[in-house]
């Protein structure tokens, strides 16, 4: 709760810096500033999607159930993510691009894998034994994890138009300083604003264990 | 050169509704934690 | 028994059963014959030529057909009780899982080689020399999803809504084999040269092989304990 608050206030100076503090870029005017809190929701989408794969092989192996708890609380709030990425994306996408969708890589690899985890959820809702939901979910939460490549190569064969990851480049940064600064910033940002969701949604989740128990 | 657009709109209309989305699943995240520490009334 | 005969026995045992009724198959020929014929009619003769839809509404049918049929793979053990004979059975749940994918297989290959000449027939399409490849993909992209079909169905199978909550599912996974499948095709129905396919049909054989390897590790734990 208390990290919750915080990283919403992280969240609010991230709004301020974007807005106030970071140069505006001349051929997309304005929109081009959703770009600081779009990546970071897809990042933290993509993060939380991606722990729910490992705290799902960990409960295969170890059978806690405090992993199944968490990977049930990383996975609803990853979808919370995605379903801030996938609304900030497309306003971006329509100025800039000219349409509010595009079938490329990233796009289609990460509405897939909000919709699977639709499914993940509306699978964890239809079993009623807590042993058998957590051993059903983990399954697909692996699988999942598995597909990610898949999807990702089978869908470049088209044109990438999406932008490409301006970090992690070996050569020279395509941005000024101004606009990474603010950009990992806002990644914190969201790491943060993760940690404290998925605190909160874990907590509900153990105490709807004890009540049931 | 060409002009930079005037694309405001878009970006104050993904602020708005990043911030409605975020802020609304903590405030729904709160209210489930509250309601679930508070003993269930009948039992 | 060894691993490898109890696997075939599972197998077996599922094709006699199906033979005997004949239900599965024919119920999920019916369907895809409907869903070509309604492909053809959703679309305007005068805006979309034949030669342009035919690569998608192949692969669309193909596993559309292929879920109907995965969404019986154990429904027969659940309604009838016979899982519980199954596990107590003296074999290994990865001998299951196998006899299940072979059966399966089985099912929705059937499936396909009556689609296939019916999609000749009603898109008018030529294969000459094409045949031959259209059917090698389709035989490699209907052996990685229904890996992963027989894994999620042994699931799906005890839950509520079990038959919506297979396809919501497995739809995500029978993407990437579609999406390689259809390039594919529009290819080799363009006469392009067999060497821009080559890459797809590596690509679809390394999905196999990670989703049967998949189901073989994590096929025990869709089973109780």
């Amino acid at each position: 709760m208390v990290i919750t608050v915080i990283a919403l206030a992280v969240l609010a100076s991230v709004y301020g810096m974007a807005i106030f503090a970071t140069p505006t870029e001349r051929s997309q005017g304005l929109a081009q500033k959703i770009l600081y809190i779009h990546p970071s929701a897809a990042w933290a989408s993509l993060m939380s999607f991606g722990i729910v794969g490992i705290t799902s092989l960990g409960y295969l192996l170890l059978k806690d159930r405090r992993l199944d708890t968490f990977s049930e609380a990383s996975a609803e709030v990853g979808l919370a993510f995605g379903v801030a990425m996938l609304t900030t994306g497309p306003m971006w996408g329509r100025p800039v691009w000219g349409a509010w969708w595009q079938w490329e890589p990233r796009l289609t690899l990460t509405l897939l894998l909000v919709l699977l985890f639709v499914g993940y959820r509306a699978l964890r809702t239809a079993i009623d034994d807590p042993e058998e939901r957590a051993r059903f979910s983990a399954v697909v939460g692996i699988m999942a994890l598995v597909l990610v490549p898949f999807v990702h190569l089978s869908v470049y064969m088209f044109r990438t138009i999406h932008p490409q990851p301006v970090f992690l480049k070996p050569s020279a940064p395509s941005m000024p300083w101004e606009m990474t600064r603010t950009l990992l910033f806002s990644m914190a940002a969201y790491t943060l604003l993760y940690v404290g969701f998925v605190t909160m949604r874990y907590g509900i989740g153990k105490r709807r264990e004890a009540q049931s128990a | 050169m060409n002009e930079t657009p005037d694309t405001s709109a878009y970006m104050v209309a993904a602020y708005l509704a990043n911030a409605v989305i975020l802020i609304g699943y903590a405030l729904s995240l709160w209210r489930r934690s509250v309601r679930e520490r508070s003993p269930r009334q009948g039992d | 028994m060894s691993p490898f005969r109890a696997t075939l026995a599972i197998a077996a045992k599922d094709i006699r059963v199906e033979l005997a009724s004949r239900t599965a198959i024919a119920t999920a020929v019916t369907f895809a014959v409907l869903v070509l014929v309604i492909f053809n009619f959703a679309r305007d003769p005068a805006e979309v030529s034949l030669a342009v839809l035919a690569p998608s509404v192949l692969w669309v049918t193909s596993a559309f057909a292929g879920i109907v049929t995965l969404n019986r793979s154990f429904a027969m053990e659940r309604e009838r009780g016979a899982m519980e004979g199954l596990l107590l059975a003296p074999v290994s749940r990865s001998a299951i899982y196998f006899g299940k994918y072979i059966a399966n297989m089985a099912f929705v290959l059937v499936v396909n080689a009556v689609l296939l000449p019916l999609f000749i027939l009603f898109f008018n399409v030529s294969l000459t020399g094409a045949l031959g490849w259209i059917a090698l993909l389709l035989l490699l992209a209907t052996a990685g999803y229904v890996a992963v079909g027989t894994m999620l169905a042994a699931m799906t199978v005890r839950t509520r809504f079990s038959e919506l909550m297979l396809p919501v599912l497995l739809l995500s996974f029978v993407v990437p084999p579609v999406l390689v499948g259809v390039q594919a095709t529009t290819r080799l129905l363009g006469g392009r040269p067999l060497s821009e396919i080559i890459g797809w049909v590596r690509f679809l054989a390394v999905y196999d092989i990670v989703f049967l390897v998949l189901g073989w590790l994590l096929f025990p734990a869709t089973m109780d304990e």
